[in-house]
């Protein structure tokens, strides 16, 4: 390492820079607050005076005291500020009996002047000004050795608007928004059990992210919370962006395609999960929770598959199933069919797709592969674009450029086939970003059915599947409840089972509480029904 | 890493492992063994061996219970001393490195003999051993997982073929039952090979000390064996059921054959052959999977050296060269033959031998360990 | 913390480094269009070449007498040459009805290619003709095989046999058929019905062996039937009527892999199929009426067989059982009275007369021509073990044996229905 910084000039070079405000603050962690006003006001105007939406604002109170309030005016909500602070401050009579100590100040202040549910009493400066930073605003009291803090923040909150990612047809509406508190609030909402437990964390060092770590108690494991709560812990890093940045900090295989972690914007999906067993992590600025652990069938799920019957349910459910592993293997098995096996498609055919290929100078991987990234071209142009010019880019994309790449001679009439349907089967997959880690396995076996044909597609699909049976979120097998078997998780696996027939949680969670379902109602439901509007046996009075 | 030996192999999973052990690459050739031995009594030369394997599997699998948390070379240290087992613990990991390379050599024949013509059998082979041995690295728990999940996809080809060809199949092909000119030498030699290509079922040796519940491994090695043998038997069945005795002598691998035949309704893949060829590469790879596990695991447990994976790289390179050894077809059949009627005496004759000194020694695995 | 994160790839690189000399080859990468797909193979004597040439438009590449394995001479004896019908690509469009309304528009011919080239072996000749085609030739979709009986008579199938079974791509269930005349000349035949004469050929096979008009006599039959101890193969055999149409004549009768004859009447080949047990059946057979002199037209759809071996004074004696269902499809005059249920029983024994007598015949050629197709040779090796091994041993022994072992043949037969007339 020496060496390395030696020779390319990468030395600590601690230069004499003037300190920033988190140097202060770092060397004064313990500086209280004086009770003298203007010692403590210069302190926090040296640190944030360069902000021009600083505001100091000097008043005296009860006619003589000096006093300042402190706080940043595009953080905070300024009508609270002067109706409910300000105004009974100015405005407050001096107490009969007078404030002979400071104590007595504190107490008059919080209980007879200010208008303001939040209060806290800090001492030390360092919390102060972290206070200010999170919008809320500091009242300094000359002759008061702590700071009140009121919690004023205002941010622009977006409204509860329908997930834009997971559309359901039947289900809830509302979705997560960017703030912590409205999605704790959106979760509390549909979980009115004591046993519902939000532990805070604080990560990010200049982002002070606040993280949510939700559980059912008594529900979720104690060792996966603690795990969770450990290894969020861990996680040293200046910013936290979003839910997504965590969770590759957190993940087990950083390595693998496949996603370990899920993640929602829907409350109910995140109501459902934990009472299963699962950990939710909210983060504030996001509208993405992040689902603790997460095996491969969560990702072909959709909330629908619930509220709807299990009949049609478990068919919409194989039909997903269908899409992903058509998105999965389709191109590789036609560039096998073509150049490595064409006896196996029926002689008629056969001879038709050599006549629709006779034009084409490329061989059938490079066709496929080059109208694959095409593909992919188009999807992530219409992903980023304008919603209003997406759609008819999309539609100009896929009509105009396919047509043309035959027309041209550049691709055959198959392939374009084959390459659609491959994309659209890639959309069927709820999941995202389980989605993309398919299309990337699409290209690697569409190379390897290049190379081998079917036996390289075999070869290929078999590292894939040992990928999977090796890989564990939290500890979970990845492809439970599939493997290793478990005839209640099956249940939910390909097909989705009546909700009555699947009274336990999922095992693979290890809940503390496994079952879900009072035995006594699954009887109920299975009586024979009673018909009391039968028209064969009136009764007396209609 | 296994430092801290995890029991989480269930029964069912430890009876997925001996049945896609079992079924490799060996079903394409075994109808023509089997009825080159006893012609129409092909299937009795079948039966033959596999009883004579379930006899190898129940004294392994009993030794393995009776020392339910240690490995065979481990035991077989406490049986009859140190350096003589060590000797034959030796003997044994070349065997079963040897038997990977011969499978390996031999899928890779069928490969290149019936869809990669143009392809180097070396690439071939080394393709799906680089694969093998890439997976190899994973614990006993994955393994276990492994041949559960692939199980389906193992049995499935040989079950649909059976099916199919049933409708062509004569009666009349498969009488008499014990063959006409019947030879006992002849009967009892093709049954020896046809045990032969059980010998994966050791593999139940190494899985045993990572089960849940060890006392259910006699249960699962034989489920495992009889449904094994059962398609085994199946195949047999339909190969010489279809083609005659006589025919199926003459191919050189009779069940691809039987697939060739074999239309499925509805027409939608006009032939059959390519396609099960390609699902049976998973139940080559399970094959050379726990084969190679197996040799990894001894060697590990035998030089108490390390992990596992770390022999797996190391074996890597032994194993493609004796893949490479044979020069064509027929000596690689000769040296599969050779191989196999060797390995009998260390997958059933050298567990005969514990067992008794076993029985006689009064040695059990309860106790703390020796040393 | 920087070797953990790195730990993955240092593992990834090695195995890239080693997939990475594999990938550069793509050894066997074909595309369809790049491979000369043929989809039926004729064969015919040199002889009957020789007699034909003149009419050849193109010179014939294979008279000179040189191989194109540079043998100069040939093993065997006798070159024999190869036809070929090869799909051109392009020819047949993608998907139904793209070429137009007219169907007598596009000609046949156009979206196949017919070429001719010489040989000793299969190989050989295939060899000559990849000298022709710029693509390789591929296998893989070869659907029908025609035999000329010139050949089939002269050298036998064993040549035939050993490259298809051994050729990877060749499949098991193409139809190998023996032709009348030149076998060349199915290859030019120019159906109608089909864009590709091969695929109208073998649909003609196919149908034919739905409708219970064939037996399921495929190549892969053929092969089996070739090496079984007791018994003797069968193939198609057709002759091409005018030009465009062929005819399903009998079948061919081989001793082991030499054809020794044929059926005498495309209708022996329901008799062939009602020996070997073939459920269902499709031929319609004339029968005339006890007692009167019209006819009626009587359908099989359903049979049932039985091979019985016995021994009397230690040789065997062969008995066959059959039951034959079928309906009355056509009468030919008012005074058949079908409403009598003694009638029918009166049409049944003529039916069961006539096929006794149908049978008969087609024993007594197979016992002229030293041939067992039906296998009673099986029964015998399968049923009597000690017989077969004290006294048969082997297929010539089986051969010189079956014409003198006698064989009992019974039928039943019940007539079920009479159609949607009444009487």
């Amino acid at each position: 390492m020496t060496v390395w910084n030696r020779w390319f000039g990468r030395g600590p070079e601690r230069s004499s820079r003037p300190p920033t405000p988190s140097d202060i603050l770092q060397q004064k962690t313990d500086a209280k607050v004086s009770g003298r006003l203007d010692k403590d006001v210069r302190f926090l105007q040296d640190l944030f005076g360069r902000n021009d939406d600083f505001v100091i604002r000097t008043l005296q109170m009860f006619d003589s005291r000096p006093a300042c309030l402190l706080y940043f005016s595009n953080l905070v909500n300024r009508d609270v500020i002067n109706e409910h602070i300000l105004k009974p401050l100015m405005g407050a009579e001096r107490p009969r009996r007078g404030l002979r100590d400071a104590r007595g100040m504190k107490q008059f202040l919080a209980k007879r002047v200010i208008y303001y549910g939040e209060v806290h009493y800090e001492h030390r400066l360092a919390k102060v000004a972290e206070a200010l930073l999170r919008g809320e605003t500091i009242l300094l009291v000359e002759g008061l050795d702590e700071a009140l803090h009121l919690a004023t923040r205002n941010v622009v909150e977006r409204a509860v608007e329908q997930p834009e990612t997971e559309q359901v047809i039947r289900g809830g509406r509302d979705g997560f928004t960017e703030l912590l508190a409205t999605n704790v609030t959106l979760l509390r909402y549909r979980l009115q059990t004591p046993n519902f437990r939000v532990q805070m964390l604080t990560i990010g060092r200049a982002t002070k992210t606040k993280v949510g770590v939700c559980y059912v108690e008594g529900v979720a494991n104690d060792t996966l919370v603690q795990e969770v709560l450990d290894r969020l812990q861990a996680v040293d890093v200046d910013g936290v962006i979003d839910a997504g940045t965590l969770e590759q900090f957190i993940e087990d295989n950083h390595w693998s395609p496949f996603p370990q972690i899920q993640n929602t914007e829907r409350p109910d999906k995140c109501v459902a999960t934990l009472l299963e067993g699962r950990v939710v992590i909210l983060t504030d600025g996001t509208p993405f929770a992040l689902i603790v652990p997460a095996v491969f069938t969560q990702f072909y799920q959709t909330l629908d598959d619930y509220t709807e019957r299990p009949l049609m349910a478990s068919l919409i459910r194989m039909v997903r199933i269908v899409a992903l592993i058509f998105s999965l293997v389709f191109p590789s098995l036609y560039v096998s069919v073509i150049a490595f096996n064409p006896e196996l498609i029926p002689t008629k055919f056969a001879v038709a797709v050599a006549g629709g290929r006779a034009g084409v100078p490329f061989p059938a991987v490079v066709e496929v592969l080059v109208m694959e990234v095409t593909m992919e071209v188009l999807r992530e142009a219409t992903l980023r674009l304008p919603q209003q010019v997406g759609g008819a880019l999309s539609i100009v994309g896929v009509l105009v450029v396919g047509q043309a790449a035959v027309a041209a001679g550049f691709a055959s009439p198959i392939t374009v086939v084959v390459v659609a349907l491959t994309t659209i089967g890639s959309f069927a997959t709820p999941a995202y970003n389980a989605a993309v880690a398919l299309r990337i396995l699409r290209f690697v076996l569409t190379v390897l059915a290049g190379i081998w044909g079917l036996y390289g597609v075999m070869l290929g699909l078999i590292a894939i599947t040992h990928h999977m049976l090796s890989l564990r979120s939290f500890g979970v097998p990845y492809l439970s409840p599939i493997v290793p078997g478990d005839w209640q998780g099956l249940k939910d696996s390909w097909l989705r089972a009546p909700l009555w027939w699947m009274p336990r949680r999922p095992r693979h969670l290890f809940p503390q509480d496994p079952t879900r379902l009072a035995p006594d109602t699954q009887g109920v439901i299975l009586q024979r029904p009673s018909h009391p509007l039968d028209p064969v046996r009136p009764r007396r009075r209609r | 890493m296994e430092a801290p030996r995890f029991q989480t192999v269930t029964f069912l999973e430890a009876t997925a492992t001996v049945i896609s052990t079992i079924i490799g690459v060996g079903v394409l050739a075994l109808p023509r063994i089997a009825a080159e031995a006893g012609n129409s009594g092909a299937p009795l030369v079948t039966l033959l061996g596999i009883v004579l394997s379930t006899v190898g599997l129940v004294l392994v699998t009993a030794l393995g219970m009776r020392f339910p948390r240690q490995s065979p070379v481990e035991y077989s240290e406490r049986i009859i001393g140190r350096w003589p087992a060590r000797g034959v613990s030796l003997l044994l990991v070349a065997f079963f490195a040897t038997l990977t390379g011969l499978a390996a050599r031999e899928f890779a024949e069928v490969v290149v003999t019936s869809v990669l013509p143009r392809t180097p059998v070396e690439v071939t082979a080394i393709a799906m051993l680089a694969l093998t041995a890439w997976c190899c690295r994973a614990n006993l728990t994955t393994f276990a997982y492994a041949h559960l999940f692939y199980l389906p996809f193992v049995l499935a080809p040989g079950l649909v073929i059976v099916a199919l060809s049933l409708k062509n199949a004569a009666l009349l092909n498969l009488l008499p039952v014990v063959g006409n000119h019947p030879d006992a030498g002849a009967i009892a030699a093709g049954a020896l090979t046809v045990s032969a290509l059980f010998q994966g079922s050791f593999v139940v040796a190494m899985v045993i000390p990572g089960m849940r519940r060890p006392r259910r491994a006699m249960a699962a090695s034989l489920v495992g064996i009889c449904v094994a043998g059962g398609l085994y038997l199946a195949i047999v069945i339909a190969t010489v059921g279809v083609f005659g005795a006589a025919a199926t002598a003459e191919f050189l691998w009779p069940t691809l054959e039987l697939a060739k035949t074999t239309l499925l309704p509805g027409e939608v893949l006009e032939r059959l052959d390519a396609a099960f060829l390609m699902v049976w590469v998973t139940a080559v790879f399970t094959t050379l999977y726990s084969t190679y596990a197996l040799t990894a695991r001894a060697l590990r447990d035998l030089f108490r050296l390390g992990d596992h994976s770390l022999w797996v790289t190391f074996l890597l390179p032994y194993v493609f060269l004796i893949a490479l050894v044979p020069p064509d077809i027929v000596r690689l059949y000769q040296v599969i033959e050779w191989v196999g009627r060797f390995g009998l005496w260390i997958t059933i004759g050298y567990p005969c031998l514990l067992w008794l000194v076993c029985l006689l020694g009064g040695a059990r695995g309860d106790e703390p360990h020796a040393n | 913390m920087r070797t953990e994160a790195f730990r993955g790839l240092r593992r990834v690189i090695p195995c890239l480094l080693f997939i990475l000399p594999l990938v550069t080859g793509c050894w066997d990468r074909l595309e369809i269009e790049q491979r000369a797909t043929v989809l039926g193979l004729a064969i015919d004597t040199e002889s009957a070449v020789a007699e034909e040439a003149p009419r050849d438009v193109g010179k014939s590449p294979s008279i000179d007498a040189t191989t194109s394995s540079g043998m100069d001479v040939p093993y065997g004896g006798t070159l024999f040459r190869l036809t070929a019908q090869i799909a051109v690509p392009g020819r047949i469009p993608l998907g139904p009805g793209e070429g137009g309304g007219g169907g007598g528009g596009s000609r046949p011919q156009e979206a196949v290619w017919v070429l001719h080239s010489a040989g000793t072996t299969v190989n050989d000749a295939l060899q000559q003709l990849q000298q022709q085609v710029a693509d390789k030739l591929f296998l893989g979709h070869l659907r029908i095989l025609v035999v000329s009986e010139a050949f089939a008579r002269a050298r036998g199938m064993q040549v035939l046999t050993d490259f298809l079974v051994r050729h990877p791509e060749v499949r098991r269930t193409v139809w190998v058929v023996v032709s009348r005349g030149r076998a060349a000349d199915l290859m030019q035949t120019a159906p109608p019905l089909e864009r590709v004469p091969t695929l109208y050929l073998m649909s003609t096979l196919d149908h034919a062996k739905q409708m219970g008009k064939l037996s399921n006599d495929f190549f892969g039959m053929f092969a089996s039937k070739v090496v079984a101890p007791g018994r003797d193969p069968v193939l198609p055999y057709v002759e091409v009527m005018q030009r465009d149409n062929i005819n399903l004549t009998g079948l061919a009768f081989f001793q082991g892999d030499q054809m020794v004859g044929t059926t005498a009447r495309p209708f022996d080949i329901s008799t062939y199929m009602l020996l070997t047990g073939v459920r269902p059946g499709g031929y319609t057979m004339m029968v005339q009426v006890p007692g009167q002199a019209d006819t009626v037209m009587w359908q099989a759809y359903r049979r049932k067989q039985r091979v019985d071996v016995t021994f009397a004074n230690g040789r065997p004696h062969l008995s066959v059982q059959l039951h034959i269902d079928g309906n009355v499809t056509e009468k030919s005059s008012d005074r058949v009275n079908l409403d009598d249920a003694a009638v029918i029983r009166r049409i049944d024994e003529a039916v069961a007369a006539k096929t006794r007598a149908n049978i008969e015949a087609v024993l007594e050629r197979t016992r002229e021509l030293g041939t067992d197709p039906v296998g009673f040779g099986e029964y015998v090796r399968a049923k009597h073990r000690r017989y077969w091994d004290r006294a048969v041993k082997s297929k010539d022994r089986w051969r010189d044996l079956y014409p003198d072992i006698p064989v009992d043949v019974r039928v039943t037969v019940t007539t079920h229905r009479l159609g949607m007339k009444g009487r």
